[in-house]
């Protein structure tokens, strides 16, 4: 119907090679000095051996933080093909650049992986000998949850993220040579079975990385839960970074007002089904009152006699993460306000790192007497500094000099003219 | 509406302006139209179009006010979803659910979002339907053979009434045909009263008639009495061919489809020799002693029915003088001499070596199904049957014996039994429901209650007794 009178003329040398060459070549010195500093920092200010402990805990959740927004984009990449989407073609490079991200972060989670292979139970408690003599549960679970294996699927998990981001990623830019069409149809196959794939390894990844921190809680839809933060926290990220080129002078044209209403409204709804499978997840523990399924949350909720403030995270969570988005990017008119939608992006992403702490730093407790409550500080920030620069340095580094719009896809020209009812 | 007016006074057969059409073949084209004609001042005109057309609602400055329906239906779904649970289950009939509170917010979520959801969609389809002007019976574009047929295919149109006080044939005309349309033309109608046709008008006192008829049949045939058999919809399930009991049957010479036993034989499973087992009866008292209680049991002798009860009375009566409430028991009964087995009979001692576990475990579960209504799951008598009728002071209610009592703990075994078989004074038997081996788990389980209730740290294993302290 819309047959595109305006023809955007692209600049088919657009790439990130156009921002300064300090901007791109700092992410490596800063991220791996950030790391270094953290590391030492509480490895020799903490007291008996705690400090290893702190630092893979503030480590994971940066982790975890920043593999979520490269896991989302790679969603984003495979859904929009799977359903042959038009509007997001224009922008669909861009978060496959951003899905390049699992190869910096596959390496960066190297050191984890080899702690728990080397028998290290600061991290994981499942890899404590002891541990699982004094409880059954954990000796039953332990033809899973041992060191071998665990690296194993690590490799796995790797092969997976990493062969589906680089595989998107090359044969869109062998379109963009060859403009064969092809090619996009031969995506959108592999995304049938690509989503089979990447939902398992997310599943299982989220259940490995972070739900055995706790070994012997379990929760069936905590796979569902760690992609839906995925989601919102890639579309928050998109919308910023898209936001941040245009502002450069890059992709001007090609994203407009409409292709961000459509990012707002999606990372509306994705905000609303976050909040959909947490409840899901709390309701159904809170209603059957089970004790090993409670334990995750009693330390979160607090009962009478754990007034730790970990309440306060919760119901910080509840309101930063459903209750305000939800109320704030409600309107059309916010969504398609550039300012308005920039902050609300920003402050969902924040809430997503608030996520990932709240789910892993309750399990740092060094002293079974008393509960620990929220810590936060220096080690934290550094380690988020730094996983984040590396992460960004690598995507700067793989995607500079390819274009940053997928030219030669033959739903460009519908992704150009698209218009919101 | 406001056709009515000027349509209804010059009731000639002369066509009229109704107003003017512009048709347009490129969807684009009439965004910029629309423009136009706004700018003009007109008010009474609209956009016709088979698909949804980008930003036309701003150009033509009608924004809608849909969304606030929605919001409406959305607080009032949330509220009546809040109300109805809190009200049901916390005011009005409070019932505790697995210890949780009687209204708790995360239980009500569900249905808070299914109403929610639910109202908004309500309040947004009914009003969209009421914003288009639905249902709209008469609309003289239609009488226009051009816009019929383009704009319910792929034509967009401009139509701009006649009634509009900007409106001028030959002005608005000019103005239109400036907008490069495919198309200009004027509707011309004949005008005809604005009111409902007599037929329709007829047609719908009929059909309102008519759907009176059934409510007005239910309700006499509710108020009515009658002779006549009802009317039978499936009838090999009304009439299935199969005697029922006390009716004729012209088989047998006397004409009983109810058969009396066989003399000489006893049916599967009636045979009931272990008196121990099936009757709690121990079988080693005086033959004397055994017949009186076949006598007593009063499943043959209905009339006698009452006789056993106040013979248990006395025993319970000394040791507990408030029995809450006892109803009016006769005062001198005889005293009760059953011979009652003070043993579990050996079926039971049996299973107890075999598997002791089971049969509490068994004993336990019927207990909780069973009596723990009444008598609660400890067996103090704290029921949640109990409970509610304490609450609404039921008079007639007699609460249920502790059975933790001095007399209840002295009570043979036997007699437990034939409690739950025959029930006591206002306890209801259960020998019906619950079988003999059932009946002897739960006298198990009441054993073992009483003797929980009576322990003391000695009992208590030291390995555990350690973590206690
Ligand atoms: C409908 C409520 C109800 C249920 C169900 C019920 N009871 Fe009772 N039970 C009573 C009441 C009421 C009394 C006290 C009767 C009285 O004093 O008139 C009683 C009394 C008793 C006594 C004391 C009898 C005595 O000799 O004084 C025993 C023992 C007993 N019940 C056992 C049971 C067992 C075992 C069950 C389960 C099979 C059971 N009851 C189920 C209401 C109930």
């Amino acid at each position: 119907m819309h047959t595109a009178t305006n023809t955007i003329q692209i600049d088919r040398q657009q790439s990130l090679a156009d921002i300064p060459l300090a901007v791109r070549s700092l992410g490596f010195p800063v991220g791996i000095a950030a790391l270094v500093v953290s590391f030492l920092l509480s490895y020799f200010t903490m007291s008996d051996g705690q400090g290893l402990a702190y630092f893979l805990n503030a480590y994971l959740i940066a982790f975890m933080f920043v593999l979520s927004i490269s896991l989302g984009c790679l969603f984003l990449v495979f859904v929009t093909l799977l359903t042959r989407a038009g509007w997001s073609v224009g922008m669909r490079r861009v978060a496959e650049m951003i899905a390049q991200g699992v190869l910096p972060l596959m390496i960066l989670f190297l050191p984890v992986a080899l702690s728990v292979l080397m028998g290290s139970s600061a991290l994981f408690p499942w890899n404590d000998p002891s541990l699982v003599h004094d409880s059954e549960l954990l000796q039953k679970k332990s033809g899973y949850l041992n060191s071998g294996f665990f690296f194993i699927r690590y490799l796995v998990y790797s092969a997976v993220f990493i062969g589906l981001a680089r595989y998107y990623f090359r044969t869109s830019l062998k379109q963009d040579s060859s403009g064969d069409p092809e090619l996009t149809l031969q995506m959108e196959r592999t995304s049938t079975w690509g989503a089979y794939l990447f939902a398992g390894s997310l599943t299982f990844a989220a259940v490995d990385w972070m739900m055995s921190l706790q070994p012997e809680w379990f929760s069936t839809i905590f796979g569902v839960y760690y992609f839906a933060g995925s989601a919102v926290a890639s579309l928050a990220f998109m919308i910023i970074v898209l936001m941040t080129l245009q502002s450069r002078g890059l992709l001007r044209g090609v994203v407009n007002v409409e292709h961000f209403h459509d990012l707002g409204k999606l990372m509306f709804g994705f905000t609303c089904f976050w909040a959909y499978i947490a409840f899901s997840q709390y309701f159904l523990i809170w209603y059957a009152n089970i004790p090993e399924e409670t334990r995750f949350y009693l330390v979160r909720q607090g009962g009478q006699e754990l007034e730790t403030g970990w309440p306060y995270v919760s119901l910080a969570l509840i309101a930063g993460c459903f209750v305000l988005p939800f109320v704030g990017l409600m309107s059309r008119t916010i969504k398609r306000n550039r300012t308005t939608l920039f902050f609300w992006a920003i402050f969902i992403l924040g809430m997503r790192y608030v996520d990932m702490y709240w789910l892993i730093r309750p399990n740092y407790q060094p002293n079974p007497e008393a509960i620990l409550g929220p810590t936060f500080g220096l080690v934290d920030i550094l380690c988020l500094i730094g996983i984040f620069f590396i992460w960004l340095g690598s995507i700067v580094w793989i995607a500079s000099n390819r274009p940053i719009v997928a030219i030669s896809d033959p739903r460009l020209p519908e992704s150009l003219a698209f218009k919101n009812i | 509406m406001s056709d009515e007016g000027h349509k209804k006074k010059p009731v000639s057969t002369e066509p009229v302006v109704a107003g003017l059409v512009a048709e347009f073949s490129d969807p684009h084209e009439v965004l910029h139209a629309a423009e136009r004609v706004r700018d003009a001042g007109y008010r009474k005109w609209d956009v016709y179009s088979p698909f949804p057309l980008h930003g036309i609602d701003d150009i033509m400055r009608r924004p809608t006010i849909l969304p606030w329906f929605s919001a409406i239906g959305a607080v009032l779904g949330l509220t009546t979803a809040l109300l109805l649970q809190w009200w049901t289950n916390a005011v009005d009939y409070p019932i505790q659910v697995s210890g949780k509170q009687p209204f708790a917010f995360p239980a009500s979520m569900p249905i808070d979002f299914e109403l929610t959801v639910l109202f908004t969609a309500f309040a947004t389809f009914f009003s969209i339907i009421l914003t288009s002007g639905l249902p709209k019976l008469y609309n003289p574009w239609l009488m226009n053979d051009r816009f019929r047929k383009g704009v319910t295919n792929d034509k967009v149109c401009i139509a701009i009434d006649a009634s509009d006080p900007k409106f001028s044939r030959s002005k608005t005309a000019d103005l239109l045909r400036s907008l490069h349309p495919a198309a200009v033309e004027e509707v011309m109608i004949v005008p005809e009263s604005a009111a409902l046709p007599a037929p329709l008008k007829i047609a719908a006192v009929v059909v309102l008639i008519v759907a009176l008829v059934p409510p007005i049949l239910i309700v006499r045939k509710r108020a009515t009495l009658t002779t006549t058999p009802r009317i039978h919809l499936v009838q090999d399930m009304d009439f299935q061919p199969k005697f029922k009991p006390q009716s004729l049957n012209p088989f047998f010479a006397d004409l009983l489809s109810f058969r009396p036993n066989i003399p000489g034989t006893v049916a599967r499973g009636d045979l009931q020799l272990d008196q121990r087992f099936f009757d709690g009866i121990d079988p080693s008292a005086p033959v004397a002693a055994i017949s009186n209680v076949a006598y007593q049991e009063g499943e043959k002798k209905p009339e006698e029915e009452k006789k056993p009860e106040p013979e248990k009375k006395p025993e319970a009566a000394p040791a507990n003088p408030a029995p809450a409430a006892p109803p009016g028991a006769p005062a001198a009964a005889p005293v009760d001499n059953t011979p009652y087995t003070k043993e579990f009979p050996a079926e039971i001692l049996e299973q107890l070596k075999t598997n002791p576990g089971d049969v509490m475990k068994r004993g336990q579960q019927r207990f909780n199904i069973y009596c723990a209504t009444c008598h609660g799951l400890e067996g103090v008598g704290d029921g949640l049957v109990s409970r509610r009728a304490a609450q609404l002071e039921q008079p007639t209610w007699v609460k249920p014996l502790s059975l933790h009592d001095q007399p209840v703990q002295e009570q043979p075994v036997g007699k437990l039994f034939r409690t739950i078989t025959h029930g006591v004074r206002k306890m209801p038997g259960y020998g019906s429901q619950i079988t003999p081996a059932d009946r002897w788990a739960i006298v198990l389980y009441i054993k073992a209650l009483q003797r929980a209730k009576n322990a003391s740290a000695s009992d208590v294993p030291a390995s555990e007794l350690e973590k206690l302290q």
